[in-house]
């Protein structure tokens, strides 16, 4: 009961926190029919139609090559000037308010897949040497020139089935072999020792070898438990130093393998089971035999699926076409989709998603469309290219809001007057009076876009929701959502003492965007600007200590996916720690350098604490969340560095483990000879 | 409908694959409605990781233990069922025991197993149901941490726990419980009692 109110609680504030709008988008989101792996593609695409329908033939205004805009209707141009409270007036500069920060985005992404294109081409020639660098080598996993005869189709046929070394099993067992030195699977070692007609010292040695690089990836997702959950307590014991962010976190490689596993031993028929408990060994052995089907499953369905034209080719394909095809299939679909539908058909479980996904990507693929469209053929679809584009189209999502949110709480830092207009109106009046200012203010509202999206580039929700997302967010900046947010119902923030417990998402209270906080978001004063992402990646090390930069001004200014938001306050010099909830930080709790601690709601300080007793409590209940929040923020900003391409050093152990006489162990000989103290691991 | 789709792709996968060797049936297989001769729950002693630690658990009746399997020193698996599935429960020993507590000293964040398993669930193509939460349990000298989340992907219905089982005289371990979520009213019981039956043996 208690932890199904908790969920409870979680999801009201979670709809009422991200607005009916998004709310909706997201539960659209979680119909089954969900194809996800296109969304850069759809983004893009829907960008441009977008454009059209402003900017085009029928569109209310047109836009230079400088950005300026200009007003096709005259009468949309005067109701702004005259009514800017109707409708109607605002309609079309409103839908380029929209519009703007997507375009802007579109234009990013496409900038973005090109940069990457490079270094994406020297992985797949590293991967699959026999795909082409142009990219084009992705419009499917057979070339399509290849035709041939039915009488070569049978000859073709003749060789595959009698070659040993054309078996999907095989290669696999040749790559395994190749990477074992490499990594430690643990008990699976033994995987590769019998011998079959399958050579494998011959296997593993072809131009696909993608097949290397898949199997270490897969085989070390289920790599041995016993080493992982050593390697867990040794970065625990160094996490002294705020590193490793705790217990659960710091064990992920094993969650992480047992949960792998799982599906395979779910599914096992009794057979398996008598044969596993008579022979481990072959059991391991027959995993690999599994893997290796459903990989043959994945070939022959994608293949088949769709696409007639794959099909025909498949008969044509020399042995080596077909093993290489679950490479350039990799480079479509992406590695760990692969990966993870393997593990689901280990469960015994039809591969269904990685089917459609590739064929999908296939048929976009093979479409013939507009300059973007094209681009699309021809980067969005590569494997490191879905990650960029999920990551440049993606701003915040759901479910990394709380990982934003705890990033905001050490990243604030700079403060301003609260600018007394309504930033509507200025909007409105700016856009209205010259088009040489809109494109300054397109500017000011991208940068306003982008700032979450150098912070919050947490992978991982589906490209699909971060796009509704970030549709969901732009459309803030349109009348219709603030509106519907308005009515969202009104909850204030539950005192201390009402909360039932510890965690952070009970202090998730819902977060309606009053027109008053609306007037507050003053973001498009000179004021607001966007840092840079070295500027982030610098403070990594000392983000800890990061302390607020104030001088001389009444207000904390704290960014957010929303815009700027400002917490009024006396001294905010005074101010050492802000922690936010709601993603436009509508409530906080501020603490002060001398201990103090109060709560701010919509930007106003609430409730003061200052009684010891008070604080001490306090403590109790926010204690762990907030020091749980630092640490969700570090760890948000290693991610920022690494899918940034930038390394980010993990500081040095402040105590190394090192043997004690009262407490020396050794991990078994299967996970490697660890010596580890666990005195050292104290806090 | 969806019965019928999944006997038409086991049999697909059946007439494809039934020329394989070891293993070759692994998918064609339907569970067996044949109820096996169930032994009685008994506390049994395993030699795991290539048997160089030794551990008791309880074995409760009609489930099946597999040692050294899929790097899972050792997993106990129930019967099939309504959704053609096994609970499952990985042991992992750290092979010492925690004399000083120190488990007590490590921060449990249950917010970061929620984001972790959110992220997972994403990339199976599955969803949150609901989080269970961070529990501490202590009895009879040992202190169980546990944690866990429902939840649904492509292959079914499951409520999957993991606990954390320290003591000074038991040991340490890892263990990972996944119920489908139609065998939880029978057998969260028995994944209490493995885990209160598990201790290393020398």
């Amino acid at each position: 009961m208690k932890s199904s109110c908790k969920i409870i609680t979680f999801l009201i504030s979670t709809q009422l926190a991200l607005g009916p709008n998004l709310s909706a988008a997201l539960a659209n989101e979680r119909t089954p029919n969900k194809e996800s792996i296109t969304s850069p593609a759809e983004f893009l695409k829907q960008v441009q139609l977008e454009g059209e329908s402003i900017f085009g033939p029928n569109g209310c205004a047109k836009l230079d090559d400088k950005g300026n805009v200009s007003y096709v209707s005259q009468t949309t141009k005067e109701a702004i000037e005259n009514d800017e409270d109707s409708p109607s007036s605002v309609d079309c500069a409103a839908r380029i308010a929209a519009y703007a920060p997507r375009y802007k985005k579109a234009q990013e992404v496409i900038k973005e897949f090109e940069k990457n294109q490079k270094a994406e081409d020297k992985i797949q020639n590293a991967n699959c040497p026999n795909c082409d660098q142009s990219g084009q080598s992705l419009t499917g996993p057979v070339d399509p020139e290849h035709q041939c005869s039915d009488t070569e189709k049978a000859s073709i046929q003749k060789q595959r089935d009698s070659n040993p070394q054309c078996s999907m099993t095989c290669e696999l067992k040749g790559s395994l072999k190749k990477t074992l030195d490499q990594a430690s699977f643990g008990i699976l070692g033994g995987l590769v020792k019998s011998s079959n007609s399958c050579n494998t010292e011959k296997a593993g040695t072809s131009p696909f070898g993608c097949l290397a690089d898949f199997i270490t990836s897969l085989f070390s997702s289920l790599s041995s438990m016993c080493k992982a959950v050593w390697d867990g307590m040794v970065s625990a014991a160094k996490g002294v130093k705020n590193w490793v962010a705790g217990w659960f976190s710091s064990n992920k490689k094993v969650e992480e393998a047992a949960t792998n596993a799982h599906p395979a031993f779910a599914n096992m028929s009794d057979e398996e089971i008598k044969a596993a408990q008579k022979n481990p060994e072959k059991a391991n052995q027959g995993l690999l035999q599994k893997i290796g089907k459903g990989l043959n499953f994945i070939l022959e369905n994608v293949v088949g699926l769709d696409t007639p034209v794959y099909s025909e080719l498949w008969q044509c394909a020399k042995c080596g076409e077909r093993l290489g095809a679950i490479c350039k299939i990799a480079g479509v679909v992406g590695k760990d989709v692969i990966k993870n539908a393997l593990l689901v058909w280990l469960g015994g479980k039809a591969i269904q998603g990685i089917t459609k996904m590739a064929s999908g990507a296939l048929k976009v693929a093979s479409s013939v469309g507009t300059k973007m469209l094209n681009m699309v053929n021809k980067t969005v679809l590569g494997r490191t290219a879905i990650k960029w584009g999920a990551n440049l189209v993606a701003k915040i999502s759901e479910r990394s809001i709380s990982g934003f949110r705890a990033f905001m709480a050490t990243r604030i830092g700079k403060f301003s007057a609260i600018a007394a207009n309504s930033s509507k109106k200025v909007l409105m009046k700016t856009i209205s009076v010259s088009s040489t200012v809109a494109g300054t203010v397109f500017q000011t509202i991208d940068k306003v876009m982008m700032m979450p999206v150098k912070i919050t580039v947490r992978a991982g929700r589906s490209v699909a929701s971060q796009v509704r997302s970030i549709m969901g967010r732009s459309t803030l900046y349109s009348r219709t959502p603030i509106l519907a947010a308005e009515e969202a119902a009104e909850t204030g923030l539950r005192s201390i003492k009402d909360l039932p417990s510890n965690t952070l998402l009970q202090l998730e209270v819902p977060s309606p965007i009053t027109p008053a906080m609306e007037k507050s978001k003053s973001f498009l004063s000179s004021k607001m600007k966007g840092k840079e992402l070295k500027a982030f990646v610098e403070d990594i090390e000392n983000a800890t200590e990061t302390t607020l930069q104030v001088s001389g001004s009444k207000a904390i200014e704290i960014e957010t996916p929303m815009g700027s938001k400002f917490i009024k306050i006396e001294n905010p010099e005074s101010i050492s720690k802000v922690h936010v909830f709601g993603d436009d930080a509508s409530k906080a709790i501020l603490r002060t350098q001398d201990g103090k601690v109060m709560l701010s709601q919509n930007g106003k300080i609430v409730k003061s604490f200052s009684n010891p007793e008070d604080l001490k409590k306090l403590d109790a209940i926010l204690g762990k969340d907030i020091a749980a929040a630092d640490q969700m923020a570090l760890q948000e900003m290693k991610n920022t560095a690494e899918l940034n391409g930038i390394k980010a050093q993990e500081p040095v152990a402040s105590i190394e483990p090192k043997a004690t006489d009262d407490f020396k162990v050794t991990t078994p000989k299967e996970c490697g000879d660890i010596p580890i103290s666990f005195s050292a691991m104290a806090r | 409908m969806n019965l019928l789709r999944t006997h038409t792709i086991h049999l697909f996968v059946f007439l494809v694959f039934s020329s394989l060797p070891f293993f070759s049936n692994s998918f064609a297989a339907k569970p067996s409605h044949n109820k096996p001769k169930s032994e009685p729950s008994a506390v049994r002693e395993f030699a795991v990781n290539k048997k160089t630690m030794k551990l008791k658990a309880l074995v409760p009746s009609g489930w099946e233990p597999v040692v050294d399997v899929m790097n899972t020193p050792l997993a106990l698996l129930s019967k099939r069922g309504a959704q053609d599935l096994r609970s499952v429960i990985q042991i992992v020993p750290y092979g010492v025991t925690d004399s000083e507590d120190h488990f007590t000293k490590f921060r449990k964040d249950p917010e970061e197993y929620y984001a972790q398993k959110e992220e997972w669930l994403d990339q199976m193509n599955g969803e949150a149901i609901s989080y269970e939460p961070f529990e501490e349990i202590t009895q009879e000298g040992s202190t169980t941490y546990s944690i866990g989340i429902k939840y649904k992907n492509d292959l079914g219905q499951f409520l999957d726990r993991t606990f954390y089982i320290s003591s000074k005289t038991k040991g340490l371990f890892f263990v990972k419980a996944v119920i489908p979520l139609d065998q939880e009213d029978d057998y969260s019981h028995e994944v209490n009692r493995v885990i209160s039956s598990i201790r290393l043996e020398n």
